[in-house]
């Protein structure tokens, strides 16, 4: 049957067919006519196919490559033309989004302007996002997790780090009362089903330090203590590391750690080489900056204890100043310190003078 | 004309080519990472979709291009399947650590089931002039190739492993179709040897760096309390050691894609189609490590020119060729589509083959 003369159609479009049983390729043209029909006819004008628009199906446009439209059995007819098929899209109420997302893509403004709202989108899920995601799931985390972490660690670090403490049990249990004293205001804050523990040890190869593990557990070296002129200089202190338990700082620490690398892994995944030397920079510098930001607020947390119970702020930048003289030689650039500049930590506490 | 001289007459060439450009593949990169960030992540197997279509159909040969089909439900149904599981595995190791050797366990057994998947899956939804590829190998197939040869290739501490390699780029060649035909590979084990025996010989120094550089850096934390020339000329040693680890990996790299590509190529027919591939391992390698250098100096902008370049590279150093007609090729049976064989198998997408 020889087609009705191409006059009558709304559209043609130049392509291919393929029939989907063997990989024979047929020049072919794609006929649209008014009652709704795609019609396909080969270079003879024969007839090979005539099927109503609605019943098929096109591939959504991608840049400028070819473009396929699927018949009801498995064929397709192909096209390089892919404006026509544009013009010929609108006839067909069904692929109305069909190049919506091509429309975007085209548009170069908003390519650019990707760019920008992409990257501040990083910037603020980041800063807040990651933060906020952790301060929400940090609570449901289960108490017997915590401590088994906690636990875990002190071990290990009693088997790598610590030697038996060498202060005497009158010392022990005068710090210790000082502590409860520190916990037992906090009662409204205090982490539900954590167990504050004060642990003394002695470390040659750590020196003055403390720690605060998420289950409540909190470790002073001798090495710090004998840097204190004053118990109310170990309070200050000991009040830091609460702070960091009644955040949840560690348990925090851990879940945006992982966000992180678990997110730059995945992103980066994409580039062809010498990727795990860009994963391992920025996810380092940012975990260090999560770091500065606990430590600051641990600070406030010490700060308030003691102005709200009249101990003069001094006394913990005077035993900061201390030990930042006998470590002033390292100076290690801020932006890849855990702890921020002394100097500006022990700025408002120097202020206040009870 | 003798047998011959017709036969030569009749080789017909096909060079492979990709039509797509670095600008109109970077609007189409970008504005899909902004849609799967406006969506929280869902458009994103759309987006995977559209990045692998764009690849797939500037991919010509023959004047016509291949098209990938995969459906961004079933891709999205996976992802939400596989963020669930790791949230399961996050949340059972934290509670009870020792569960991580059961989950390293689980995985290494589901591994050749998750390759199998992953074979199927591409191939299912790969076609050539509207003639879908097949991957015909059984699980038990699977298992003895991916399962028992690897621990065959433990056995002998890694001198069966070109062997092994060989046997499984056999397995997963032979066993993909196109349409009813099959693919048939017929590189043996020695020309595996060929590519992996220079590795071995010219590891033992790289290997060497390593040892030297790990050891220093494991340097005892008491060290590091009082810094001197000393630990910074060793950290810097360190330094020099990793980067020169480093480069002889990506080189590594480079050489057995490059060596490894031409091998399957080279020695892979379909049916009277053979290929040609003339890829350089210099050329593999200066492309990766410049694509590295831009990448991170630009934050990952010019990661869509980086896998443009790539694919230009690789399809214009490979040919088709054939004595016969390229039409001669049928479909194969319909196969029913297992859905969650597709999640699988899109989750563990190893961009196996082509």
């Amino acid at each position: 049957m020889i087609s009705d003369s191409k006059n009558s159609h709304l559209l043609s479009v130049t392509g291919n067919f393929l029939d989907g049983k063997t990989s024979k390729k047929i020049p072919a043209t794609l006929l649209l006519d008014n009652k709704g029909y795609l019609q396909i006819v080969d270079s003879d004008d024969q007839d090979i196919l005539s099927v109503k628009f609605s019943e098929t199906r096109t591939y959504n446009r991608i840049g400028n490559t070819r473009r396929q439209i699927t018949f009801p059995n498995g064929e397709i007819f192909e096209t390089s033309d892919n404006d026509r098929v544009d013009d010929l899209l609108k006839f067909n109420k069904k692929e109305k989004g069909n190049i919506f997302i091509h429309r975007l893509e085209q548009n170069f403004k908003l390519a650019l302007m990707s760019i920008v709202i992409i990257a501040f989108s990083i910037l603020l899920f980041w800063k807040f996002g990651i933060p906020l995601i952790a301060s929400i799931v940090a609570p449901m985390v289960p108490d017997t997790v915590i401590n088994k972490i906690s636990d875990e660690t002190v071990i290990t670090l009693d088997k790598y780090y610590f030697q038996k403490t060498s202060l005497n049990k009158k010392t022990q249990q005068r710090l210790t009362k000082k502590f409860s004293t520190i916990i037992k205001s906090q009662k409204k804050e205090l982490v539900a089903g954590s167990r504050y523990k004060l642990l003394f040890r002695s470390s040659k190869t750590i020196g003055a330090n403390a720690f605060a593990l998420p289950s409540g557990t909190i470790i002073i070296t001798d090495q710090l203590i004998n840097y204190a002129k004053n118990d109310k200089e170990i309070i200050s202190i000991l009040a830091h590391e609460v702070g960091h338990v009644v955040k949840r700082h560690g348990t925090k620490s851990i879940l945006q750690n992982s966000v992180v690398t678990i997110l730059i892994s995945y992103i980066t995944g994409d580039v062809s080489a010498l990727s795990s030397m860009s994963v391992a920079i920025p996810t380092f510098l940012i975990n260090t900056g999560y770091t500065k930001n606990f430590e600051e607020e641990a600070d406030n947390f010490s700060y308030n204890y003691l102005v709200k119970n009249k101990i003069s702020t001094h006394y913990f930048a005077d035993i900061m100043k201390r030990i930042e003289k006998d470590f002033s030689k390292t100076e290690i650039p801020s932006i890849f310190s855990t702890h921020p500049s002394t100097n500006e930590r022990i700025k408002k506490f120097e202020k206040k003078r009870i | 004309m003798t047998t011959e001289n017709l036969e030569k007459s009749q080789v017909k060439q096909y060079p492979f080519t990709f039509t797509g450009s670095a600008n109109e593949y970077f609007a189409i990169w970008i504005i899909n990472i902004l849609l799967s960030i406006i969506t929280l992540g869902i458009y994103s197997a759309w987006a995977k979709v559209r990045n692998k279509q764009y690849f797939y159909r500037n991919t010509i040969v023959a004047d016509s291009s291949f098209e990938y089909s995969a459906n961004p439900i079933n891709i999205l149904k996976g992802r939400i399947i596989a963020v669930l599981i790791l949230g399961l595995y996050i949340l059972t190791v934290s509670v009870f650590p020792a569960f991580t050797i059961v989950f390293i366990i689980i995985f290494y057994l589901l591994f050749p089931l998750f390759i199998l998947k992953s074979l199927q899956f591409n191939a299912r939804y790969s076609s050539y002039r509207n003639i879908n590829f097949k991957f015909n190998g059984t699980l038990i197939d699977s298992y003895y190739y991916f399962l028992l040869y690897y621990l065959f290739a433990v056995v002998t501490l890694g001198l069966a492993l070109p062997y092994v390699i060989s046997k499984q780029y056999k397995f997963i060649i032979n066993n993909n179709n196109y349409g009813e035909t099959n693919f048939n590979f017929s590189a043996k084990a020695i020309d595996f040897y060929k590519i992996y025996f220079p590795i071995l010989i010219s590891t033992l120094p790289m290997i060497g760096f390593f040892i030297y550089g790990s050891i220093i850096g494991a340097f005892e934390p008491g060290v590091a309390q009082s810094p001197t020339q000393e630990i910074q000329s060793l950290y810097l040693a360190f330094g020099v050691s990793y980067i020169v680890f480093l480069l002889s990996y990506v080189f590594i790299i480079a050489y057995i894609r490059a060596k490894l590509f031409n091998l399957i190529f080279n020695k892979t027919n379909l049916s009277n189609i053979q290929f040609k591939s003339s890829v350089k391992t210099l050329s593999i390698l200066g492309i990766m490590i410049s694509n590295g250098i831009v990448s991170a100096l630009t934050m990952g902008l010019m990661i869509p020119w980086a896998k443009i370049r790539f694919a230009k590279y690789y399809t214009s150093n490979l040919i088709l060729t054939t004595q016969n007609d390229l039409e001669v090729f049928t479909a194969a049976e319909k196969e029913k589509s297992n859905s969650l064989g597709d999640e699988i198998g899109e989750v563990f997408d190893l961009d196996i083959g082509f």
